[in-house]
């Protein structure tokens, strides 16, 4: 039956034209590279543990002091959750689904703007934060922290502008090109309950939370 | 029949080459009437070649610092066809410098200099506005900012198309946080009113050897050049 179908298409190629004949090949050839069966890996929605992790909401407002006294006003513009499905690699056979949860964050002068974007690709919840040139990765629960590292301090208790904060978690940003005698954003500080505490510049300049007595 | 056919497609190939070949002649320049453009020993000044090639610090009206750090650098030669006042057809070897800095706060300064056969021109950009100003003529050639655009381009009789109301004029000196700049440029925006906002830049001081020394927003607030030395 096989070899009677192999025949019958060898005439048929034998007699169509040159295009119809190209386009047969091309889609045979192609044909090879599609994946008959798709692993799929859903890796589900984000936990309420790690979407606590950013305490904004869409619509909230802080403010925060310059060294030198300018306050500045950053207001959440969104914060929004998707669910993406892709292919994390070109050429597997395997489609992930996850969530990612994006916040966007505007200040009213002229500085950085900040973006935040937590997702559970991959399966292990991941949030990044990213100021203006700089990119910090945020643990979203204790048991992900490696204190004591070059990168990450934890500090129990923290006075700014006459507030007391605990649980403070200080990440450090090395540019990429190592150009340390440029201006970049050098440490943060973070905690879960109020996000962004403290924002340190080489240059001995800082942003810090401020609240308006 | 089939040889008439045959005929009359063949003739039709011929004119449709030979109507190709004439197109492309006409769109090409004859090389032996090349013009050389180099920058002018005046152009020359608006290079940054003082220390602050690579890095500079600019202090905002609230104090508040930044570094603008070299991105992009480059020099070039290059031919250009059909760059002429008369429309006629002149080919030209042409020089441009160029620089670009990023800083801190995602600010950009970019300062590009053309040796072009209508006059040399300075080009400069910071942030979201971008002016370009023929430095013989003594006129703005166009302005960017944002999506909006006002452009001229070169006739015989100089330049004609948008208005622009926009300025450019020259200072012999300015000082800038304690410093003495000599050979100002010093640009206003008067154009877009419409869609202007409080951070749009509406004024640029650049000097010679030195780039951009100062700018302004609209909402007030200032950038000046501190002196690394």
């Amino acid at each position: 039956m096989l070899k009677a179908i192999a025949i019958l298409f060898f005439i048929f190629l034998v007699r169509t034209n040159f295009s119809i004949k190209f386009i047969l090949v091309l889609l045979i050839t192609l044909s090879g590279c599609l994946c008959r069966d798709v692993e799929q890996h859903d890796f589900g929605k984000l936990s309420d543990e790690a979407l606590s992790a950013i305490p904004y909401q869409t619509g909230d407002e802080f403010k925060m002091k310059h060294t030198n006294g300018e306050i500045i006003t950053f207001s959440v513009n969104s914060r929004l959750t998707e669910s993406v499905t892709e292919n994390p690699f070109v050429e597997a056979c395997v489609e992930e689904t996850y969530e990612k949860n994006t916040t966007l964050i505007e200040p009213d002068y002229p500085i950085f703007s900040i973006n935040m974007v937590l997702s559970n690709e991959g399966g292990n919840s991941m949030l990044t934060a990213v100021l203006g040139n700089a990119y910090f990765y945020i643990p979203i629960d204790t048991t992900q922290i490696q204190f004591n590292t070059d990168y990450t301090e934890y500090i129990d208790s923290l006075y700014i502008n006459d507030s007391l904060y605990l649980n403070i978690m200080k990440y450090s940003f090395t540019p990429w090109d190592n150009d340390t005698s440029s201006v970049y954003i050098e440490n943060i500080f973070y905690n879960y309950e109020f996000g962004l505490l403290q924002i340190e510049m080489s240059n001995e300049e800082s942003y810090s939370l401020y609240y308006e007595n | 029949m089939k040889k008439v056919i045959r005929c009359i497609m063949k003739i039709s190939n011929i004119l449709f080459a030979t109507a190709t070949v004439i197109l492309l002649y006409s769109c090409s320049c004859p090389d032996e009437d090349e013009v050389s453009r180099y920058f002018s020993n005046s152009t020359k000044e608006w290079f940054v070649d003082s220390c602050d090639n690579d890095f500079f610090l600019m202090v905002d009206n609230q104090l508040i610092s930044e570094s603008f750090s070299l991105y992009n650098k480059n020099y070039e030669q290059f031919h250009v066809n059909n760059y002429s006042r008369n429309e006629s057809c002149i080919k030209s070897q042409v020089e441009k410098y160029y620089r670009e800095y990023n800083s801190t706060y995602r600010h950009n300064f970019k300062l590009s200099i053309y040796a072009y056969y209508n006059g040399d021109e300075i080009s400069i950009k910071v942030n979201n506005l971008d002016f370009r100003y023929n430095l013989e003529l003594q006129k703005l050639v166009d302005i960017f900012y944002d999506n909006y655009s006002l452009s001229k381009y070169y006739t015989d009789d100089g330049l004609e198309g948008d208005a622009i109301y926009s300025s450019v004029d020259f200072m012999d000196t300015l000082t800038v946080n304690q410093k003495l700049y000599t050979g100002i440029m010093h640009f206003t925006l008067n154009d877009f009113t419409d869609y202007q906002n409080e951070f749009t830049v509406n004024e640029i001081f650049i000097a010679k050897h030195f780039g951009l020394i100062k700018y302004k927003l609209q909402g007030g607030i200032e950038y000046a050049k501190l002196f690394n030395q």
